[in-house]
């Protein structure tokens, strides 16, 4: 340490020694402690407070899902928050839906009856073991047509739904094809596939049969198709699971 | 049970560095009546930090001290210079008031507030009489580096004092 910083010390404790506290002024440790009493006591009362508004909200989450008309209810309002938030989280999720275009609406859905129904156009791709797909191959089948991606969260949602379906409804002639957009291909889906043990066809889409479907547009797009191959309902964006399972059985009942 | 002990624990400790912690307040921000309150909050915070307590708590409850002081003493600052700008034409201090001891204690301070925090607790630290080892325990420094730390605090302090008063 040299000379000049000696100095600096010196005179920066001088400085530092001028700040004394009122020597006159002694602080009042009784009047301390009663404060510090006080102020824990409210600090208790605010956290029985809340832990006593933590069991009202339990309370009447209990009671909601508890009786089958409040449970039905409860249903409702998750199924609408689904349906709500789609747009939200597909804007966030990488873009998943486009706001600007006219068929991604907060939920696009549309039930056709078989009169209004149109066929849904042919088409043909590989699988992941390179066999060849037709869609026309599954005629006398509902068929759930998925266009989805790796990179769509909403997308992810869905796919549980669709292996569920597939697993109760395959004796039942419904089957689940999935059409990824994925531009890396079999690379981002074949490894989502083993992870999600995927029980359903899939295959990798392109512009070719986008364009048959009128350019996707907004994933995921979903569709059901009747027993005769034409589309009795497309929806776009996440869709609530009991919209789709009241469809497919609704369909399913329908005769060829 | 074993509330009543942590209790008991703090009301200890309370009885015994009460008034030490609310004079080192009191140095930062002049207002003893605002001390005592902020000492009390020290004392809260400390039972609330279990990682503060055994052979750590003096080191912290200095530390703490010296910061919520600190922060009482910008925001005061804060507070003057927009009472300053509604005030628009202030009564200059007279040469009396410039030489009396409060108004150098005001420079110090004034200083004080706008040295970086890590700097400013450094300084008042040490004016607690605190070795460097204790200095080190309190702030989480490694103690071969206080010295050094403490010069460059010192250096930073002057040099902010020259700017805003002169030599």
């Amino acid at each position: 340490m040299d000379s000049n910083e000696k100095n600096i010390g010196r005179w920066s404790d001088d400085q530092l020694a001028s700040l004394r506290s009122n020597e006159e002024w002694t602080p009042d440790t009784t009047r301390g402690l009663s404060l510090l009493r006080e102020k824990r006591a409210a600090a208790g009362l605010r956290s029985k407070q809340r832990a006593w508004a933590a069991v009202a909200v339990l309370t009447a989450c209990a009671g909601l899902v508890a009786f089958p008309v409040t449970r039905a209810f409860a249903q409702r309002c998750v199924d609408a928050c689904v349906a709500e938030t789609s747009r939200v989280s597909g804007f966030f999720f990488r873009g998943s839906t486009i706001p600007d275009s006219p068929s991604a609406g907060i939920v696009a859905s549309s039930y056709r009856r078989a009169s209004e129904r149109k066929m849904a156009p042919d088409f043909t791709l590989s699988d992941v073991a390179g066999k060849t797909v037709k869609l026309s191959d599954f005629r006398g089948q509902v068929v759930l047509l998925n266009f989805w991606a790796t990179w769509c969260a909403p997308c992810k949602i869905e796919i549980p739904w669709f292996m569920e379906f597939e697993r109760s409804y395959r004796d039942r002639s419904f089957a689940v094809l999935g059409v990824s957009f994925d531009d890396d291909g079999w690379k981002a889906v074949k490894p989502y596939m083993e992870l999600r043990k995927i029980n359903y066809p899939m295959v990798i889409g392109n512009d070719e049969v986008s364009g048959l479907f009128g350019g996707i547009t907004a994933m995921p797009t979903t569709l059901l198709i009747d027993k005769d191959g034409r589309i009795a309902v497309t929806h776009v964006g996440l869709c609530s699971k009991k919209d789709y399972e009241s469809e497919i059985t609704t369909l399913l009942e329908e005769k060829q | 049970m074993r509330s009543n002990e942590a209790q008991f624990d703090l009301e200890t400790i309370f009885a015994a560095q009460y008034e030490r912690i609310a004079r080192v307040i009191a140095k930062v921000t002049r207002d003893p009546a605002r001390a005592e309150e902020l000492a009390v909050e020290v004392f809260l915070k400390w039972s609330r930090n279990s990682q503060a307590q055994g052979a750590k708590a003096e080191g912290w409850l200095y530390r703490a001290a010296v910061r919520i002081g600190l922060d009482e003493l910008r925001r005061q600052t804060r507070r003057s210079r927009y009472e300053a700008l509604v005030q628009f034409v202030r009564a200059a201090p007279s040469p009396e008031e410039i030489r009396s001891s409060q108004e150098e204690q005001n420079r110090v301070r004034l200083v004080l507030a706008v040295l970086p925090r890590r700097q400013s607790e450094l300084l008042l630290l040490r004016s607690e009489d605190l070795s460097y080892e204790e200095l080190a325990s309190a702030l989480d420094l490694n103690p071969a580096s206080v010295g050094t730390l403490l010069s460059r605090a010192q250096e930073a302090f002057r040099k902010e004092f020259i700017k805003k008063y002169g030599q």
